[in-house]
């Protein structure tokens, strides 16, 4: 081994990092070689002068300022808990409340489960699904018996029931397409065409609706009307706005309003 | 008694039982008081820095990790603590080695010299050294710390430590053969 590799090695073989063939090397190297033997021998002293150097005792003040400074910041601490439990009262108070609630959702869907389990998940959907159905068919019967007799508030009530409903049959429809065309209260009339207006896929509703705006004259139905055939875009309702345009009778506003309709259309 | 380790105390003290403190200071004090004392030569500023680094450790307890070493993550804070200080005092620097008992004899052989002679030199050698390679023979020698350690608290590779280690022994062995 070379000596710079000796001395790079130096404080490890001191330390004694350093075994086997490498450490004997060493050995055999620093016997013949002066240069490196003064170098370890320096090393080592020093090596061994730097333990001489021993730590010395603080003042014993440190410890009494170390344990008053440790009172204080447990009591700041104390205060500080104190405090924040007081503001978060109400947030604890909310998380327990959370966490009861889902233990009773938990419950509740084990009992769920259980219940599907127990097989009585199919009676129980045919049953629902029955009374649905017996209630949908009240509701609509009713609302029927109400708009084919009764008086204008009733009717209102039915047309706004049944506009409610999700899948309207044939029947309804008819008995609100009639309700448009010869029912002779105009509120009554509104409610029946923004019932109607919810079902622009049926073709007949689209008729009866273009039908009404040819022939009606109140002006607020009239606007009603202009609206839901814009909304629904029959290109048929284009003639019928043009002759609102071109009647005199028509008063200002509807006229502005099948105008504007009209722009919808071009 | 029930023995807890240091990570195990700091732990306690990261979730607020500050009394679990008491231990590590006990335990670290003197060490941490030397550090500071070797390195700024000062009793009174070393005082206040012992004091320092126990503030800081309770006020960045929260920030302790579990997984790390308690004794590295507290010298990360003492370095922090005496880099600020020397920031703070600029103006003060040239004081802080100054050797306020250390006198230096005539020079002397070193196998001639008594054990006090010995040791003032080699403080005087410690003093001449560059404060990065006295902070490393503080650590390595005096504070007894492995290089993985150091490498933990400095941020440098092991490999680069090591160097760093034997590059200031050597710059010390120089100041200190020259003196003698």
């Amino acid at each position: 081994m070379e000596c710079r590799n000796i001395q790079n090695l130096m404080i490890d073989f001191i330390d004694g990092n350093i075994f086997g063939d490498r450490k004997e090397q060493i050995e055999e190297h620093l016997l013949v070689c002066k240069k490196c033997r003064d170098e370890h021998m320096k090393v080592k002293q020093l090596q061994d002068d730097l333990k001489l150097i021993e730590d010395e005792v603080p003042r014993e003040e440190m410890k009494s300022n170390f344990y008053s400074m440790l009172e204080q910041e447990k009591k700041q601490l104390n205060e500080n808990k104190i405090s924040r439990e007081k503001y978060h009262e109400t947030k604890h108070l909310g998380r327990n409340f959370m966490k009861y609630a889902a233990i009773t959702i938990a419950l509740l869907s084990i009992g769920f489960l259980l219940g599907q389990q127990m097989q009585l998940r199919n009676t129980n959907q045919e049953e629902i699904a029955l009374l649905k159905q017996e209630l949908n068919e009240m509701q609509q019967n009713f609302s029927m018996a109400s708009l084919t007799n009764s008086t204008a508030s009733q009717r209102l009530k039915a047309v706004n029931t049944i506009s409610d409903q999700i899948k309207p049959d044939d029947k309804m429809i008819y008995t609100l397409i009639n309700t448009l065309k010869n029912y002779d209260n105009v509120n009554v009339k509104m409610a029946a065409a923004n019932a109607l207006a919810k079902y622009p896929e049926n073709k007949k509703v689209r008729d009866v609706l273009i039908e009404s705006l040819q022939n009606e004259e109140d002006p607020a139905l009239q606007i009603t009307l202009i609206g839901i055939l814009t909304q629904i875009q029959d290109k048929r309702a284009k003639n019928a706005l043009q002759n609102i345009l071109q009647n005199d009778n028509t008063i200002p506003v509807v006229k502005q309003q099948a105008e504007e309709g009209l722009k919808v259309f071009i | 008694m029930e023995h807890f380790d240091d990570e195990d105390l700091m732990l306690k003290v990261k979730n607020g039982d500050l009394d679990a403190l008491a231990p590590l200071f006990e335990k670290f004090h003197i060490k941490l008081y030397n550090f500071f004392l070797r390195l700024t030569r000062n009793k009174d500023i070393s005082n206040d820095l012992t004091q320092n680094v126990f503030q800081r450790i309770i006020a960045y307890r929260k920030s302790y990790n579990e997984k790390g070493k308690f004794r590295t993550w507290m010298y990360q804070i003492a370095r922090n603590v005496l880099f600020k200080h020397y920031q703070e005092n600029k103006f003060l620097s040239s004081d802080f080695y100054e050797p306020d008992y250390i006198e230096k004899d005539e020079k002397t052989a070193l196998e001639e010299m008594d054990l006090e002679s010995k040791k003032i030199t080699l403080y005087e050698a410690l003093r001449q050294l560059a404060p990065e390679q006295r902070e490393i023979i503080e650590l390595s020698k005096f504070q007894g710390l492995k290089y993985q350690e150091i490498s933990e608290i400095t941020g440098s590779s092991v490999a680069a430590i090591k160097v760093k280690v034997h590059r200031a022994i050597q710059q010390l062995k120089e100041y200190y053969f020259e003196l003698a």
